[in-house]
């Protein structure tokens, strides 16, 4: 009877609802607890997934699809015997009782028992009914959220390359709407469908019983219904078109007009502009008004529909010259209402259904695109099973060190590789930069470091110095490109993109890149936080803020400027304090003040003789800094080595250099930097 | 500028019965439709019953009694169904069905289009507030957010609201009529028809309130879940390289387990509501039943009655669930009513900020006969001190200055420095605190706005272009001839590029900002543009802010040679656009702090620049 919500009513009357409120439910809790077949995770499903999404999931829900199948049936035969046992009273009475007969009496007796037990199973069908829908909402939500997780969880595991063929608000779009038809289908279309057919197989055969053949008139005039309906869901779905697009129309006006409201009054259009928006407001209504016409007309039929079912059996009745008794006909009404009821639904079984095989679809166009093991296990690099066990047992991992041997990076259908034999090292617990001038390959060359790009040939091997409990150091080298090889460089690594991310999270929860959810932070968080955005000269602008640390960011909250965004990037990498740290010109958004006193703060200080960095730069002013660099172009190393060497007259680097300071003399004259 | 933008007003959970009262009075000619309207719908709902009634009168026709017992309205319809023959009173009945069908169908759109008609005109009336508001409420209200009011707001106020209140009508309606059928046919069984309603009414204030409740919460705790989503999707690379893709894992089960709490108890409550609704219902159904198995063995009533007063309840829980769903749903629509009506009162711009001003600056008002056109004109700054808005810190500062006539005038300054702000104030898009600003003698902010605008033509600091044709964009109000507008083209030398374009010409598509030409086209276009409104004094906004070499080059010769014999005042970071200028300006906070001749100006400018105690 679902008295559990009856305390959450009774509060919810005066109080305003919080969540603290809903976390009385603990009925919801069994939810997380049930055991269910979605365990596994999405990696163990995943070949099922790509062939097919709609065969899977109805392979993990089958056992709720059948209980929810024969719930409905039962919860139907209950209102099927509800009502001839109605008719059976009106029967009783046609057939034996005349008012003052000695019977009468009797059988108002038996009708008065037949009375509660019409009432207690129409009570009983509600209540399964209930059951059924609830069971409905918790596939609807379970599949939905499953198939989420298992999308996100695949993302997070892509290949790079796959994962820039599908832009992030299609992916978002997929995991919203697609995932939300598919999870529709089954607890609805799914069980209702056949419950659909076999309830109108029960209904008609009964009613043959009662009124004879009359009941495949009744038959006939019902399946007539089927393509009514099917026509006007047609002709419905051409006129929402239609709308869509006038909408569209209108709300793009109105955004451009809103968008561009200043120079509207500039040059005194605003008013025409006002004037071409009512008249595709005017249009929209029309069309609306076409919309509302055919709706009603629609639904009006098939909510009237019974009625000409009933009728049907009537005629049914004359046809073939049947006796009409009041029993029988209220019979033929009750068991056409419901009828009616089971048919309603259909065309939106239908376009249900269309929609699941669409989003079906869509998601295993994602689910096809390799994933990063998958790109491995193409080159067959493995760590052996001893390295990976001092690797695991080390307390600390230092002095790391590259060596790439003759990487080669090949795009298929392109006829110039995009890395062509670059050999070099990159030497442990110092600066080195990668510079070339745009398109050299500086970022696809890190992104290979980092294992994002499998290398067509060559291979990259890491260097590092792991140390144990007892402190025994040992020097380990082994290939990154494969799993147990990543998984340890992302033990060891942090990165600074080019573009910063932002999560929606605090300003706390930004820097070290953890979610609070229920927990708490240890008390000496914070102080470690305040700490890496002063090193990344934010924390001036974190006081600013109007919460401080605990400043929600990104849309919607505090929207950073571009360099702000950076310094949090670069708070982050100092904050996480490990001992490899790449960068991708992370300084670009910044202006020359700052920069000098990050590099100062970085370079020169918290990384400097502990950690290998590695930076990909534009930025030349400080390359005297560096240990070892190395100059791409095209693809292709063109120079390494340290400072003194390149840096003579007559290397590429120096050229390089020269271009590059006229410009920037040409660029100061002219100023326009950062503003916040 | 954060602090600038203000927050969204949030409109409380609960809407009061005058609120939707308000609504529907507001609605024109709600005095004559209004009447009209809901005798349509309490007919409209009679049908599905009167069917059921007909058919009972069809049925005992005069089977058992006499035709002329029961109520008097029964007897001609039972005469009727006893005379005519079996085949003609299915006819009937069928045509009644028919015109049940017709008749629903009908109301339903009338009512429905009444109530739209209501929300269409409200959009017009913001879309006439909207234009006349001062700039600075689009300042202070993101974009996002006005949109939303013409969008899923206005879909509210077209589509669902009006199902909603045609829903409710409907089923009041409907279930009124049972009672009443109940009444007139069995009154004794009546007396269950007041504790049914009453239960219901009971039922009902119990689930609304916690319903809507938890359907805010449920709303609140949904977007995470998918702003997380889109992260971990948009920031792969990064979470990954920190090895935290278990941690953005972690936090959207998280996030999905608060949101089940929510979601799922929403609807554990609605399956509660059905249940008892269905009770009360089944309840009245029996108490109707055992009446009329009482009427049966006591000869009141015939069979066809006695199956038709059961048959009452059929659909009655239904509709009681229909009910109470449009009151839930109603309640969370009608916040779009709530917003849009926000933008019903707003403030008005351009109203003429005269009186203490006029008396302390001694201007003459501007005549209201049409004056000629000037070609150049003089301006002067009377002491003037401006801000944005009420609230806001001053941004022009006791600013003094003459613009000669047909003179060409250069400002520069740091960013920030009231630059652009000066051209606002031009265009009267700031509230001005003291002092005035003449042009030719009589004061500007006395003039008519449209008027006082049409003095000036911008070439704005971002060329922006619409989507359209490129005669749209260069004279959307079609004022010029297609020979003007050509020779503008020529003027900015882009007359070439756009008749190389082929056929098209001045109907080349422009896609929307203008994306399909190059940042410096753009900006060229602007200047036709402007070149075009012929205006006595032209104003430019760093017009050489962000474009490529070549057409840098092409636009500072627009700049010099352009515009000839008019007021011309530029804003520029290049100081060669300033060197040929009569007249120099340097801004600081605000405030005028240097003017003169470039020769003067420029080489201190030049010398603050360097030593870095002058960064633009």
């Amino acid at each position: 009877m679902f008295s559990d919500v009856n305390p959450l009513l009774r509060t919810l009357k005066t109080e305003a609802g919080e969540e603290h409120h809903l976390r009385k439910m603990i009925w919801v809790e069994r939810i997380f607890t049930d055991k269910h077949n979605y365990e596994q995770g999405v990696f163990a499903v995943l070949p099922q997934l790509r062939h097919s999404v709609m065969r899977t999931i109805a392979r993990a829900e089958r056992l709720s699809l059948l209980k929810m199948f024969s719930i409905h049936i039962v919860d139907v035969v209950c209102s099927i015997i509800a009502a001839l046992l109605a008719v059976r009273i009106l029967e009783l009475f046609e057939n034996g009782g005349l008012p003052g007969s000695a019977g009468v009496w009797e059988i108002a007796q038996q009708s008065v028992l037949i009375a509660l037990a019409v009432f207690g199973l129409n009570v009983l069908a509600a209540s399964l009914h209930a059951q059924k829908i609830e069971r409905e909402t918790l596939v609807v939500f379970r599949v939905q959220t499953t198939l989420a997780r298992w999308l996100n969880t695949f993302v997070l595991n892509m290949s790079r390359q796959a994962k820039a063929r599908f832009p992030t608000g299609d992916i978002v779009n997929v995991a919203q709407t697609d995932a939300r038809h598919v999870a529709e289908f089954f607890a609805h279309a799914a069980v209702d469908f056949p419950v659909l057919f076999v309830s109108v197989t029960l209904i008609v055969a009964v009613m043959w019983t009662i009124v004879g053949s009359a009941a495949f008139v009744a038959l006939g005039i019902l399946l007539l219904q089927i393509p009514v309906s099917l026509f006007f869901s047609w002709l419905g779905q051409k006129l929402h078109g239609e709308l869509m697009r006038r909408s569209d129309r209108r709300l793009s006006l109105v955004t451009e007009w809103v968008q561009a409201a200043r120079l509207m009054r500039y040059f005194g259009w605003t008013q025409h502009m006002a004037r071409d928006i009512r008249i595709a407001a005017q249009r929209e209504f029309r069309q609306d008004l076409k919309m509302k016409a055919h709706y009603s007309t629609s639904f009006g039929l098939s909510t009237s529909w019974w009625m000409l079912v009933a009728l049907g059996v009537f005629a049914g009745f004359l046809w073939f010259h049947l006796d009409k008794s009041a029993s029988q006909v209220f019979a033929a009404i009750w068991l056409s209402s419901i009828l009616g009821q089971q048919l309603n639904p259909l065309p939106w079984f239908v376009r249900i259904f269309s929609e699941a095989q669409v989003g079906s679809r869509r998601l295993e166009a994602i689910f096809i695109a390799p994933i990063q093991a998958e790109e491995f296990a193409s080159r067959g690099f493995s760590v052996p099973d001893d390295v990976a066990a001092q690797l695991n047992a080390a307390h600390e991992i230092r002095n790391i060190s590259f060596d790439l041997r003759d990487v080669w990076v090949e795009w298929p259908g392109v006829a110039t590789p995009a890395l062509q034999g670059v050999s070099c090292r990159f030497p442990a617990a110092h600066l080195s930069a990668i510079v070339g001038p745009v398109g050299a390959g500086k970022s696809l060359l890190l992104q290979t470091l980092m294992g994002e790009i499998t290398p067509t040939r060559g291979e990259v091997l890491l260097e590092c110095d792991a140390v144990d409990a007892d402190g025994h150091s040992t020097r380990l080298i082994f290939p990154i490109h494969c799993e147990r090889g990543l998984a340890a460089l992302r033990r060891v690594q942090t990165f600074v993109p080019q573009e910063a991310f932002v999560a929606a999270a605090s300003v706390r929860e930004n820097v070290p890149l953890t979610y609070l959810n229920d927990g708490e932070f240890p008390p000496d968080f914070d102080a470690q936080i305040v700490r890496a955005l002063e090193r990344a000269q934010l924390s001036t602008d974190v006081q600013t803020l109007p919460d401080g640390l605990k400043t929600e960011l990104g849309e919607r909250g505090v929207n950073l400027s571009g360099g702000q965004k950076q310094r949090l990037s670069l708070a982050r990498a100092i904050y996480a304090k490990r001992p490899l740290v790449v960068l991708d010109d992370p300084l670009s958004a910044v202006d020359t003040e700052t920069e000098d006193k990050l590099v100062g703060e970085l370079f020169g200080g918290c990384w400097r003789s502990s950690t290998t960095i590695i930076w990909a730069t534009h930025r030349l002013a400080h390359l005297s800094l560096a240990r070892h660099i190395v100059v791409l172009d095209g693809g292709q190393l063109v120079e390494q080595g340290d400072w003194q060497s390149l840096s003579q007259p007559g290397t590429r680097l120096s050229s390089i250099l020269s271009s590059l300071k006229q410009n920037a003399h040409q660029k100061n004259s002219s100023p326009g930097d950062e503003s916040a | 500028m954060t602090g600038f933008v203000a927050r969204e007003s949030k409109a409380t959970g609960r809407l009061g019965m005058s609120f939707y009262s308000r609504y529907l009075l507001s609605m024109r000619s709600i005095a004559w439709m209004g009447p009209v309207l809901l005798f349509l719908i309490v007919a409209e709902n009679f049908f599905a019953n009167g069917f059921r009634w007909l058919v009972s009168l069809w049925v005992e026709a005069c089977g058992n009694h006499a035709c002329t017992k029961g109520p008097w309205i029964e007897v001609p319809v039972r005469e009727f169904f006893a005379e005519v023959s079996p085949q003609r009173s299915l006819f009937a009945l069928l045509w009644f069905v028919l015109f049940a069908v017709v008749f629903r169908a009908f109301t339903w759109t009338v009512v429905t289009a009444f109530l739209a008609r209501g929300g269409r005109s409200l959009h017009d009336e913001v879309v006439h507030n909207l234009s006349h508001v001062p700039v600075t409420f689009y300042d202070e209200n993101p974009t996002g957010r006005i949109v939303r009011r013409f969008s899923g707001d206005y879909a509210n106020l077209l589509v669902e609201i009006p199902n909603y209140v045609n829903d409710i009508f409907g089923c009041i309606a409907e279930i009124v009529w049972i009672f009443l059928l109940v009444a007139f046919q069995a009154p004794l069984a009546c007396a269950s028809c007041l504790p049914c309603a009453l239960v219901y009414l009971r039922i009902q204030s119990d689930f609304r309130p916690a319903s809507r409740e938890v359907q805010r919460l449920a709303k609140i705790l949904e977007t995470p879940i998918w702003a997380v989503f889109t992260e971990s999707v948009a920031g792969q690379q990064t979470i990954r390289a920190y090895g935290r893709s278990d941690e953005f894992q972690k936090r959207l089960q998280y996030l999905q387990n608060r949101y089940a709490y929510a979601f799922l108890t929403q609807n554990r409550m609605t399956r509660w509501l059905n249940v008892r609704l269905k009770m009360t219902s089944e309840m009245f159904g029996l108490i109707v039943t055992l009446f009329v198995i009482w009427s049966l063995a006591t000869g009141r009533l015939g069979a066809g009655v006695a199956g038709f007063l059961m048959s009452l309840s059929i659909g009655l829980d239904g509709t009681m669930q229909w009910l109470t769903r449009s009151f839930s749903m109603i309640d969370s629509t009608m916040v779009s009513l709530e917003r849009i009506l926000e933008y019903r009162n707003l403030p008005r711009e351009g109203l003429r900020q005269g009186g203490s001003l006029q008396q302390s600056t001694h201007l003459p008002e501007s005549p209201e006969t049409a004056q000629p056109a000037i070609s150049g004109a003089e301006i002067r700054f009377h002491d003037l001190s401006a801000r944005y808005r009420e609230g806001l810190p001053v941004v022009l500062n006791n600013v003094q200055l003459t613009i000669p006539a047909r003179s060409r005038v250069g400002i520069i300054g740091r960013t920030g420095a009231g630059k652009s702000t000066l051209f606002q104030a031009l265009y009267r898009m700031l509230e001005v605190e003291s002092g005035n600003i003449s042009v030719n003698g009589s004061s500007l902010l006395l003039k008519e706005l449209s008027e006082a605008r049409s003095l000036f033509s911008i070439v704005p600091q971002e060329p922006h272009l619409f989507a359209g044709t490129l005669r749209h964009n260069l004279d959307r109000l079609g004022k010029h001839s297609e020979k003007r507008l050509w020779e503008a083209l020529e003027a900015v030398r882009l007359a070439e590029h756009f008749r190389a374009q082929g056929e098209a010409g001045l109907d080349f598509e422009i896609i929307e900002r203008g994306g399909n030409l190059s940042v410096g086209q753009r900006q060229l276009i602007c200047f036709a543009r402007a070149l075009l409104m012929d205006a006595p004094i032209v104003l430019m906004d760093e017009p050489t802010a962000s474009v490529d070499l070549e057409t840098d080059a092409a636009i500072q010769m627009a700049v010099k040679h352009l515009f000839q014999g008019k007021t011309v005042i530029v804003i520029a970071h290049r100081l060669e656009t300033v060197q040929d200028c009569d007249l120099v300006l340097v801004m600081s906070q605000g405030r005028l702090v240097a003017q003169g001749a470039p020769d003067s100006i420029l080489p201190a400018w030049m010398s603050g620049v360097e030593s870095g105690s002058m960064l633009a």
